[in-house]
């Protein structure tokens, strides 16, 4: 302030400085009101898009998240060899051979026709039915 | 400090304390920094449910159970069409399962079927990234348990961080960070969440542009993670006791109070992974799932039998199913286990 400018009186600058803190608070409170509405907006904008149907992806897939070398044998338009066959071995043997360690028997059969739960334990395919990679 | 100063430090605290809760009340406490690998923000306010099946777990989860390929099998298996979701996100631990269930789910998207797609890293108290779980889902409430439970300096810093959460996401929102990731929010919305979808034409330029930018990852597993893998993320491994514990627990009763049956899918991982576990862990990660069984009614499937401990074919890294391996196994799991499940559910409520 220069040297002869008028002085705020003091009691003005206080009660100044008291009604900073109030009307932060209202600005603060009306721009987290309206932020609060917003969210509506980006539903209606996603419910739309939604209806609109399976349109074409909007953008490339997110990139890898860790870079590297090539890995040609995952590359999709590599040939493959068709994937192993599904059927499982005997649940004796999964036990045996990814459970060591472990020592979990297989639980009881679940009632209410459930599949039963417990570790290394899995229901059978039903009859006649069989399995495809 | 002068007193002004801790005034100031004061209403600092109490203006950002006041923003988390009005961010999280206006429904946008999962606009985050890191949306991958599901944009949850797309999940809560375009999911109009009901759920048949919801996923939840790790990024493991996110590859290995597409929700378009469960709800193409479980249609053909139950014979009516089926709603299935995948939430999953980075490193979650039980922790981080409960917060979105309670967070994110309304009685309208309760689902049928409670999904648990885990690993041993799903249950461990000392879970190497257990930071991050906190950080990105505790609430202003929960700050004082999480620093009685921090054991080092980033979960320590991770459970103060409800009090600056709110000014950061109201920024990152504010800055359209939320449409960062159009890709993922297009899965969410047209096929339920997961990394690869199936059943429409703009789902293999999806899966196979994903596989290439995905290319390396196998390499970079096998340099940088499997040599530090044992000391990293299971050097402390320990179960069954804290504040993991505890959210596995308030899970496994919104389950019952909500009427979900609580599934545990242990998904496949590959040799080079599985061969690397400690025996101990091992054991505890087996009483872990066990007394869940026991005690709680979850129903448990086994995942990693073969032939998935052997086969390169399926996998992208050494723990995350490609899309060839989330197919297969998305179908064993639909036939095993879910589709039975969901069968036995509709006989139940077609019979009341």
């Amino acid at each position: 302030m220069a040297e002869g400018d008028p002085q705020p009186h003091p009691g003005a600058a206080r009660l100044l400085a008291r009604g900073l803190g109030p009307a932060l608070l209202l600005v603060y409170l009306a721009a987290l009101a309206a932020a609060s509405l917003l969210p509506a907006r980006d539903k209606a904008a996603m419910l739309a898009e939604r209806e609109a149907g399976r349109a074409a992806l909007p953008s490339p897939p997110p990139p890898a998240l860790r870079g590297g070398i090539d890995n040609r044998s995952l590359d999709p338009e590599e040939p493959r060899p068709p994937p192993a066959p599904t059927v499982l071995p005997p649940i004796e043997n999964i036990q045996q051979h990814r459970r060591q360690g472990a020592e979990h028997p297989p639980q009881p059969a679940h009632d209410g026709g459930q599949p039963p739960s417990g570790r290394g334990h899995r229901p059978p395919p039903s009859p006649g039915e069989e399995r495809e990679p | 400090m002068s007193r002004r100063g801790l005034a100031v430090m004061f209403w600092a605290l109490l203006f950002s304390a006041m923003t988390t809760m009005a961010v999280r009340l206006a429904g946008l406490k999962y606009v985050q920094g890191v949306v991958w690998p599901s944009d949850l923000y797309a999940f809560q306010q375009a999911e109009t449910g009901p759920l048949d099946v919801l996923v939840l777990g790790s990024s493991r989860a996110s590859f290995a159970l597409p929700p378009s390929a469960l709800d193409s099998c479980l249609e053909q298996e139950i014979g009516r069409p089926t709603h299935s979701v995948n939430l999953a996100r980075t490193f979650t631990t039980a922790t981080l399962a409960h917060r979105i269930v309670e967070d994110l789910l309304r009685p309208e998207t309760r689902p049928q079927l409670l999904v648990l797609a885990i690993g041993p890293e799903f249950f461990d108290e000392r879970n190497h990234r257990q930071s991050v779980n906190v950080a990105s889902s505790a609430d202003l409430a929960d700050i004082p348990g999480s620093l009685v439970a921090a054991r080092d300096l980033p979960t320590l810093l991770a459970a103060l961080r409800p009090l600056a959460r709110g000014s950061e996401t109201l920024g990152l929102y504010l800055s359209g960070r939320w449409r960062s990731q159009p890709g993922l929010r297009w899965m969410m919305l047209h096929h339920g969440g997961g990394q690869f979808c199936f059943g429409h034409r703009h789902c293999d330029a999806n899966n196979a542009a994903l596989s290439r930018s995905l290319a390396s990852w196998w390499v970079t597993a096998m340099d940088v993670f499997v040599p530090a893998l044992e000391r990293e993320r299971f050097s402390h491994y320990t179960v069954g006791a804290g504040p993991v514990h505890r959210h596995m627990l308030q899970l496994a009763r919104w389950a019952r109070e909500n009427d979900a049956q609580l599934v545990l899918v242990d998904l496949p991982r590959h040799a080079e992974f599985e061969d690397r576990l400690p025996s101990q862990v091992r054991s505890d990660y087996a009483s872990a799932i066990d007394r869940l069984v026991q005690d709680h009614g979850a129903i448990y499937y086994d995942g990693t039998h073969d032939p998935w401990p052997d086969e390169r074919e399926y996998y992208v890294d050494i723990e995350h199913l490609n899309a060839r391996g989330a197919q297969v196994f998305s179908k064993e799991a639909c036939q095993d286990l879910l589709a039975p499940l969901l069968r036995a559910r509709d006989g139940r409520e077609g019979g009341t």
